[in-house]
């Protein structure tokens, strides 16, 4: 009961403050993830503090303690970030001030910045998520902080809420056209002229290290790491590699990746070729995923001598499209070189020594190194290993414990494993990691794959045909490969998903808002120069340069602007004219051309005594007007006979400059 | 005119009958015309009247000067802190002889009712005097005793020297139909003053100019003058513009634009217009909607005059 009365008491200044903070917090609130925690907490201070304020109805803070705190809010942003640039600390900078700016915050102007403020904060919340799922909440906020400052302009007697809204929605229905138009043809420079700079943020996906327990740990999320659409057919799911990351250097536990080499390699695709445009969910690495071996790729990427991609500045940092060849398989002709060679069959000194000994008697008794490859296959296959999700721990030669002890491995033990024995044979050989497979989405023509679909696998060195893949996991658990980690685990092994893909509705439900979600991102937020051309050619228009879209965007926004305006116009035209008025609206223009203008708010009254007085040879004529036309308008019962009179009397009349 | 008005009006244009009055006014207030035709205006509008201005510029001489140039019988209440509102309405007083209560009628009970210093009183006693105003009577002890016709209530109120006082809210300000001050006589009219006799001798010599039935004819003229489609349109233009500027507070209630209007109606009355001109809104603006508006920027227009001029220019007549 006392804070339904303490509510009803809060003057109206508090009522809309307490809407500003409202907004204000919300769109701040995205960015809470993101911001050092210190700064949050000053913000929440600063709300107590002005709340308390407010409701105490005490004088806020001196001003030389708001410019100390100011200074020192900017000192720490300063020492978090080391910076004051760029978006992390530029949107911790916007946190910090806000709440500087609500505990000075005493009138509406104030208020008013209050929500600009806002209204900046929501939408440098883009810069770092631009999902389809954030889009219903940016909108709520925004529509709030309209209606905030629509509430903020008005007078004490305050615009109930639900007014506020609807006329927000209204706003924004007008609004609609205009920002699509612009949205459609507001000229995109080509190129990553606004690209969002990187930010330090934690990687996500694969990593370029790999160690024991690395992808079995990733597979456990079903986030998506990218979707592929293919022009044409896709390839089968045991073709789906999707290679990523070469890794060279092993210590005997974990494999790196040393400083990528840009070699020209010459490639000779020989497998069928598939074309199709991957979009890349943001992993902030700058290497690209592709299907086994790209033949063809834009100008933005490179390709290594470890033939995997890369673009060429930026770490994809938000989500990036890349239109793509590839070839699933291709011979390198030329002999490896050298260099390369030693480091493909480098080994730790003194680790794993019995893995070492069992490749030398592996391949001292076979003929060939394929019959050797096949032979460690074989053994994976016909032996008791395991595939889990699960596996053991592993000692510090992880080799020998995992070939000789557990026998329990997810692909990236199986891969190391058989890279490493083929090293020992003196066959040149790599760990490659990436994904393999993927879900095909029948509601929107695309393969999915996440994160679950990570992989690992080996590629050795054979002279004459180049890079070969080799997939142990495919000796072990071949329903991986064919199927995915579904059909391969075993019914109490927790897969991601696995619930979610049993069930028929719900993954429908899952796939069509993933259908949803690929429309907003390919549509909307990688729409670009690319489709403005393509829509532009649609309508007819060839050859669409910046400057024609400039110049049309504004023609197009000048002709809206006129429409509108003489909408309003219309809308807002000066009632019928009655004659008396018509008349003396001519009697008036005659004496502004004489340089004895009205004054809007001169009687007319006072206007003709006033213009009497500087013409006194008119003065009668004058008294009379005045007194017929004050008659006709403003007197019971006018004598409409009168009128004409008064026509020609204004027209008789003859005003001279001065 | 052929509404069935009494003989009294017909035969005589009130212009002259209000002229001699306010010419006689003149002679006692100097230099105060437009002061003067307000407040004679404000009484035809069966409006009360406030009057805000520091001591010795003349209150309460134009209150008693105009009681008696209408002859009306006149009281003044002389408002402190511990004034009770039985003090303003009156008191029940127990009659031994006929053994029941008898009412003694308090100084409300006349027709021109001069509040001194109104702002001095607490709200209990304000709402009294206030109370009364609207209602037109008192309710005393379940009995209800109407007040005197005409009733005019002439408040005063010092606007400096602010402790100790209780300033009238916004709503008990709307009571009042118009709100001027007099301010100081200029240099000549001061001198005049100054030679001149005393003026409490001079309001001794004041003889009835207008009766007051007259008045009251009058009062019911007011509403009677015409008011044109154009005119309405100008006066819904005026709070049109307060409501929508960013300049105020709060817009004009429909109430006060009623009270502008009537105030008008009079005032076009007493100048003997057949309708109401823009000139005669604008006359009684500053008046009338300089204490129903509050600027947000108090540093645009303070006093109520300012407030009316901003109003008025900002307004342009259709």
């Amino acid at each position: 009961m006392s804070a339904v009365l303490k509510l009803e008491q809060i003057s109206p200044f508090g009522r809309k403050l307490a809407w500003v903070i409202s907004g204000l917090v919300l769109a701040i609130l995205p960015h809470a993830p993101h911001l050092a925690p210190w700064t949050l907490v000053l913000l929440g201070l600063a709300v107590a503090a002005r709340i308390f304020v407010e409701v105490q109805a005490r004088a806020l803070p001196p001003k030389w303690l708001r410019v100390l705190v100011a200074f020192f809010a900017l000192l720490g942003v300063l020492f978090t970030y080391r910076t004051l640039n760029g978006i992390e600390a530029g949107t911790a900078l916007l946190v910090v001030m806000a709440g500087m700016k609500l505990l000075e915050t005493r009138t509406v102007r104030d208020l008013t910045v209050l929500v600009f403020l806002g209204y900046f904060a929501l939408f440098a919340g883009f810069l770092y998520n631009q999902e389809l799922l954030r889009l219903p909440y940016m909108l709520a906020t925004a529509w709030l902080l309209t209606a905030t400052l629509m509430r903020v302009h008005q007078s004490t007697l305050s615009m109930p809420a639900r007014e506020a809204a609807g006329l927000t929605g209204k706003m924004v229905l007008q609004a609609l056209p205009l920002a699509l138009l612009l949205f459609l043809f507001f000229p995109r420079l080509p190129g990553n002229f606004w690209a969002i700079p990187a930010r330090a943020q934690a990687s996500t996906g694969l990593d370029d290290e790999l160690s024991p327990g690395d992808v079995s740990e990733l597979s456990i999320s079903s986030a998506i790491a990218f979707r592929v659409r293919f022009d044409g057919p896709a390839p089968p799911p045991s073709e789906r590699y999707w290679r990523g990351i070469v890794l060279h250097d092993f210590d005997g536990r974990t494999w790196r990746r040393p400083m990528p080499l840009y070699i020209p390699q010459i490639v000779r695709p020989v497998g069928e070729r598939y074309r199709y445009r991957i979009t890349l969910e943001p992993h902030q690495r700058n290497w690209i995923y592709a299907l086994e071996m790209p033949t063809r790729w834009p100008d933005t990427a490179v390709r290594t001598a470890d033939l995997q991609l890369v673009t060429r500045r930026h770490p994809i940092a938000t989500l990036t499209s890349f239109d793509l060849e590839s070839s699933t398989a291709y011979v390198v002709e030329a002999p490896l070189p050298t260099a390369m060679r030693n480091v493909d069959l480098r080994l730790p000194a003194g680790r794993n020594p019995r893995s070492l000994q069992l490749a030398r008697e592996l391949r001292a008794s076979v003929a060939s190194d394929e019959a050797f490859i096949e032979a460690v296959l074989r053994m994976f296959r016909e032996q008791e290993y395991f595939y889990t999700l699960e596996p053991p721990r592993l000692e510090r030669d992880s080799i020998d414990d995992f070939l000789f002890n557990t026998r329990r491995g997810f692909c990236e033990h199986f891969a190391s494993a058989f890279t490493v024995l083929a090293r020992a044979a003196g066959i040149p050989a790599r760990v490659v990691t990436g994904y393999q497979g993927g879900e095909f989405n029948p509601l929107g023509g695309y393969l999915i794959v996440r994160q679950s679909d990570a992989h690992a696998w080996s590629e050795v060195w054979l002279d004459g045909k180049g890079w070969v893949r080799v997939d142990p996991t495919a000796a072990v658990a071949p329903e991986r490969i064919e199927r995915g980690l579904d059909a391969a685990m075993p019914g109490h092994e927790p897969v991601p998903g696995r619930v979610l893909r049993n069930h028929r509705v719900l993954s429908n439900i899952r796939l069509a808002w993933d259908a949803l979600n690929t429309f907003w991102n390919d549509q909307v937020i990688e729409f670009g120069e690319t489709q403005q051309r393509w829509l532009a050619e649609r309508i007819g228009i060839e050859n669409l340069g910046v400057r024609q879209l400039g110049l049309a965007i504004a023609l197009t926004l000048a002709l809206f602007f006129a429409a509108l305006a003489m909408y309003l116009a219309w809308r807002f035209r000066p009632l019928e004219r009655d004659p008396v008025q018509a008349v003396y609206a001519g009697l008036c223009r005659k004496l502004a051309r004489a340089n004895l203008p009205k004054r809007p708010h001169e009687g007319p009254n006072d206007y003709l005594s006033r213009v009497a007085a500087a013409r006194p040879q008119l003065a009668r004529e004058l008294q009379e007007i005045r007194s017929i036309y004050t008659a006709l308008r403003y007197e019971p019962a006018p004598m409409l006979a009168r009128l004409s009179r008064l026509k020609f009397l204004v027209n008789r009349l003859r005003v001279t400059r001065t | 005119m052929d509404s069935p008005v009494p003989t009294l009006i017909t035969q005589a244009d009130p212009v002259d009958l209000i002229g001699g009055t306010i010419a006689q006014l003149n002679r006692v207030i100097l230099g105060k015309e437009h002061q003067i035709r307000l407040c004679l205006a404000c009484l035809l509008a069966r409006g009360h009247l406030l009057i805000e201005d520091i001591p010795g510029v003349g209150k309460t001489t134009l209150a008693h000067a105009l009681a008696e140039s209408l002859g009306l019988s006149y009281q003044r209440i002389q408002f402190t802190s511990d004034i009770l509102p039985a003090d303003i309405i009156g008191v029940s007083v127990f009659d031994r002889e006929t053994n029941a209560f008898r009412f003694h009628k308090g100084p409300v009970f006349s027709q021109l009712v001069l509040a001194d210093e109104i702002n001095r009183a607490t709200p209990k006693a304000q709402s009294a005097l206030l109370e009364a105003m609207e209602e037109h009577q008192v309710t005393v002890d379940g009995q209800t005793y109407p007040l005197a016709a005409p009733f005019f209530v002439i408040a005063t109120q010092n606007p400096m020297y602010q402790i100790g006082t209780y300033p009238l809210p916004e709503s008990q300000l709307d009571r009042f139909l118009m709100r001027i001050a007099l301010g100081y006589p200029d240099a000549a009219l001061e001198r005049q003053l100054l030679m001149g006799k005393d003026r409490r001798d001079l309001l001794a010599t004041l003889a009835p100019t207008l009766s007051p039935q007259q008045v009251l004819l009058m009062q019911t003229m007011v509403p009677q003058v015409y008011v044109s489609p154009a005119l309405l349109d100008y006066v819904q233009a005026i709070v049109r513009f307060t409501r929508e500027s960013a300049q105020f507070e709060v817009g004009l209630s429909p109430r006060a634009a009623i009270a502008l209007l009537r105030a008008a109606q009079a005032w076009a009355l007493i100048h003997g217009h057949a309708g109401v001109l823009p000139e005669d809104v604008q006359a009684v603006l500053g008046a009338v909607v300089g204490h129903r508006l509050r600027p947000k920027d108090e540093s645009i227009a303070k006093s109520p005059a300012e407030v009316g001029q901003l109003v008025l220019e900002a307004v342009s007549v259709p």
